[in-house]
């Protein structure tokens, strides 16, 4: 069983809306990931300082420049500075300065990110920490995933939680693949909705059916029916509101019993 | 003057603040740069108009000319081409860095380049701000080259005033829209994400190379974490602005009311 939390946007309360679900699935068969590499805030959520393990993730491939006619033309993505060096940040790793220029251009693969796991209790979280600039959170995302797969065959855990990327690309549709069930998060702003929609599509994409909390109900109550309706017809199904409290702001790890209060997780325990 | 407004983590506040910043201003070219999520044009409440599509190159291979040697999916950096023998290669387009080593190494010149439309620039007015931005189609997945190419849109009208709103986190797509900027503003709050993002957000824009200064959003609701942020801006020897905590701006800013922030 893989549960998604996914929102669209940063900021809508994805996390706290994961943390609080990871207090409700049971412990010895649950492995949690923060798929948002980006950002990962789930550790932190939940009260997490110090992850037990950490390895550098390098899969990330950047041409350099070892010497040579400098020619910052043959690169399509204009990573290729004038004097002939490589801006790894622009760099693709396409290798095409390499295939024209063997002598002067050679790919490597650099740290894109660092793989985290944590323990909450004897429940295992993983993630990565993206380096700052990278991309390529899309194929960290699936290898995270595919870590977690191992420990979760390993130790006889049956049920993943996602905490997903935020956006829409590449990272999102990684985090969503596979997933039995997805908890969409939509904050009451005045693009909460369109923030949300962006990711319906993908969900609709992939088969995965969705329930959806909106979070900051209170602080424009007249705005909530037209969202609830709007995710309903998306195919969604509504299973709490979430008000907005500043003294969740402070307290660290998550009020997780607060937030749950407002979320009727009946049919999300009877799946599992 | 371009300055790019960044924040790490999502839900900061950097739209309000680069919003308010630019009204500030009274005339100024506004960029909204994340192309996953554009806010500022609703949050304004601007009717945008297309004013361009973002394409990308990708190949297509000429059945009838293809000779099924499998040249292509050879030099094909990321497995967009899949040869399988006796057959015309497979294309999987989300696979596709569009660079076209394919249709170089292919032998009988079978691959030819098309545009594929990835995403469409739209430009807007409110009083003086003009707004730019960007929606990426559906199902793309990658969407680093609609940040590049709107930025070198709305540069390219070389603007006085330009704040450059980008999207959350730390990815490329957030380096793309620093890299133009004169001045850098992160905006973050007395969170213990807010601390661990902003870290991260620093060392970007460090190793990117500009100046910087902090602007601390929600100041007010946690002692400890506004100290720890106090130190930060300290230790990095940059400008630490105040943003005070108001629920009354949050539930303004949710009912579609916006007011500018005020930054002390
Ligand atoms: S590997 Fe590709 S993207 Fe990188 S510098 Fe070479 S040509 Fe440019
Ligand atoms: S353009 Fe580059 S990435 Fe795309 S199929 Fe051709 S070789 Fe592969
Ligand atoms: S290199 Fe050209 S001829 Fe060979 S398989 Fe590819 S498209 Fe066909």
């Amino acid at each position: 069983m893989i549960i998604t939390v996914v929102s669209g946007k940063g900021g809508a309360g994805k996390t706290s809306v994961a943390a609080a679900l990871a207090h409700i699935l049971p412990r010895e068969r649950t492995i949690l990931i923060d798929a948002d590499v980006d950002t990962p805030n789930l550790a932190l959520a939940l009260g997490l300082n110090t992850p037990i393990g950490r390895e550098d993730w390098v899969g990330t491939v950047v041409a350099e420049y070892v010497g040579g006619e400098p020619d910052p033309k043959i690169c399509p993505f204009g990573a290729i500075n004038e004097d002939g060096t490589v801006n790894e940040l622009l760099c693709e790793g396409c290798g095409v300065c390499v295939k024209k220029y063997p002598n002067s251009y050679r790919l490597k693969n650099i740290k894109g990110a660092e793989i985290l796991e944590y323990r909450w209790g004897n429940v295992p979280l993983i993630t990565a920490e993206l380096e700052p600039g990278r991309s390529g959170s899309g194929r960290i995302v699936t290898d995270i995933r595919t870590r977690a797969d191992r420990i979760a065959e390993e130790e006889n855990r049956d049920i993943q939680l996602i905490d997903a990327a935020a956006g829409r690309g590449c990272p999102v549709i990684a985090s969503i693949r596979g997933a039995d069930l997805a908890v969409l998060v939509v904050d009451n702003t005045p693009t909460g909705a369109s923030d949300a929609e962006a990711v319906v599509p993908a969900l609709k994409h992939f088969n995965v059916p969705f329930y959806f909390v909106v979070n900051r109900y209170d602080l424009a109550p007249e705005r909530v029916d037209e969202l609830t309706e709007k995710f309903k017809k998306a195919g969604g199904k509504h299973i709490g509101s979430v008000p907005y409290d500043s003294e969740i702001l402070e307290t660290y790890p998550l009020p997780a019993k607060r937030i749950l209060q407002h979320i009727n997780v009946e049919e999300i325990l009877q799946m599992i | 003057m371009i300055t790019a407004v960044t924040g790490g983590k999502g839900g900061t506040g950097k739209t309000s603040v680069a919003l308010s910043l630019a009204l500030s201003m009274g005339d100024a070219l506004y960029v909204d740069a994340d192309v996953e999520a554009p806010n500022a044009a609703i949050l304004l409440g601007v009717e945008m108009k297309e004013i361009g599509t973002v394409t990308k190159t990708v190949p297509k291979i000429n059945e009838d000319k293809c000779t099924k040697c499998g040249l292509c999916a050879q030099a094909c950096p990321t497995a967009a081409l899949v040869f399988i023998p006796d057959k015309v290669p497979l294309f999987f387009e989300e696979n596709c860095l569009g660079c076209m080593l394919c249709k170089e190494v292919c032998p009988v010149g079978a691959i030819e380049e098309v545009e594929e439309t990835i995403g469409t620039m739209r430009a807007g007015r409110k009083g003086g701000i003009k707004i730019y931005d960007a929606v990426a189609e559906p199902n793309v997945e990658e969407t680093a080259p609609i940040v590049s190419k709107l930025l070198e849109t709305a540069l390219s009208r070389k603007e006085e005033n330009v704040i450059i709103d980008t999207a959350a986190g730390i990815h490329c797509n957030v380096a793309r829209a620093i890299m133009p900027a004169d001045k850098v503003i992160i905006v973050t709050e007395p969170t213990p994400y807010g601390i661990h993002d902003l870290k991260k957000i620093i060392k970007l824009v460090r190793t990117l190379n500009k100046p910087f200064e902090i602007y601390a959003n929600k100041w007010g609701i946690s002692q400890k974490y506004e100290q720890m942020i106090e130190m930060i801006a300290k230790e990095e020897s940059v400008p630490l602005k105040h943003i005070p905590y108001s629920k009354d701006f949050a539930e303004h800013y949710a009912k579609g009311k916006f007011t500018p922030l005020r930054v002390i």
